[in-house]
């Protein structure tokens, strides 16, 4: 491994770790409202991505696999907001 | 010659299992969290009660347990080319695997008896079988780094990375969905 691939590899985990913290303060701080949901599930969706990027090293090329995982992270993530969205209306 | 193109269809085929076995866990993943949220809507009122009872610090906490874990599998598959190198991020993200199970077996220990109360056992019980299906694949998933980082063997170590940071890909959508939102 090259010393800027470990740097890069770093930097993930920095964002990662950044993103975890930032979704967790999120949740803490919110009630139950429509935005901070949409928030932890955005910062869920970030944190998916960057998993599948740079860990999978999906990042370079036109792998199909990249587009299929985003694929799965999103429909399960818009899923749960939609869940979220029909509760607060039903409510 | 013939042989070349022979390994190179073995290696293609090996790929094409490897994605097989990772999308048969997303689906399965995928109707469990479906399931939740169906079923979450109808009882909205219970769940939300329910997740009250549950630690989102310890959770979180396991998050990044699970995170750096991903990580040093990360490090091992960038170092691949050099066998002797994987070795020892591979035995670091097993033990933080190996953590992540004890934390959450901590975890289970102050919510099971939830599970038999008449108002929240919906909620629990979907949530013993997420959170312990997703428990199971962790534990596997780290003896078999232990495994591959004892006889270490690229072909090996691409299929655990691989299962591995689809483990940390699931658990990254499963923490919000059950705890947070």
């Amino acid at each position: 491994m090259t010393r800027r691939q470990h740097e890069e590899l770093v930097g993930v985990l920095a964002m990662l770790m950044t993103f975890a913290i930032g979704g967790a303060i999120v949740a803490a701080l919110a009630g139950p409202t429509i935005v901070p949901i949409a928030a932890v599930l955005g910062i869920a969706f970030a944190k998916g991505r960057l998993v599948i990027l740079d860990f999978l090293e999906l990042r370079g090329g036109h792998h199909p696999m990249r587009i299929a995982l985003i694929c799965w992270l999103s429909i399960i993530l818009i899923a749960a907001l939609s869940r979220s969205l029909v509760v607060l209306l039903l409510a | 010659m013939a042989m070349e193109t022979s390994l190179q269809q073995e290696a293609k085929d090996d790929h094409l299992l490897l994605w097989i076995l990772v999308w048969s866990e997303l689906i399965a993943f995928g109707i469990l969290i479906l399931g939740f949220l169906v079923v979450s809507t109808f009882d909205a009122e219970a769940f939300e009660l329910a997740r009250l009872h549950l630690r989102p610090g310890i959770a979180g906490a396991n998050t990044l347990v699970l995170l750096v874990s991903g990580y040093f599998v990360a490090v091992a598959m960038r170092n691949r080319l050099d066998l002797e190198a994987v070795k020892r991020p591979l035995v670091i993200a097993a033990l933080l695997g190996f953590c992540f199970v004890a934390v959450k077996l901590f975890e289970y220990w102050g919510e099971v008896r939830f599970a038999a109360d008449a108002t929240l056992d919906t909620f629990f019980e979907l949530y013993f079988i997420i959170t312990g299906f997703h428990l199971l694949h962790v534990a596997f998933g780290a003896i078999a780094l232990l495994l591959v980082a004892w006889r270490p063997a690229r072909e090996n170590l691409v299929l655990i990375a691989t299962l591995w940071h689809v483990i940390d890909l699931v658990w990254l959508v499963i923490f919000p969905i059950l705890y947070l939102a």
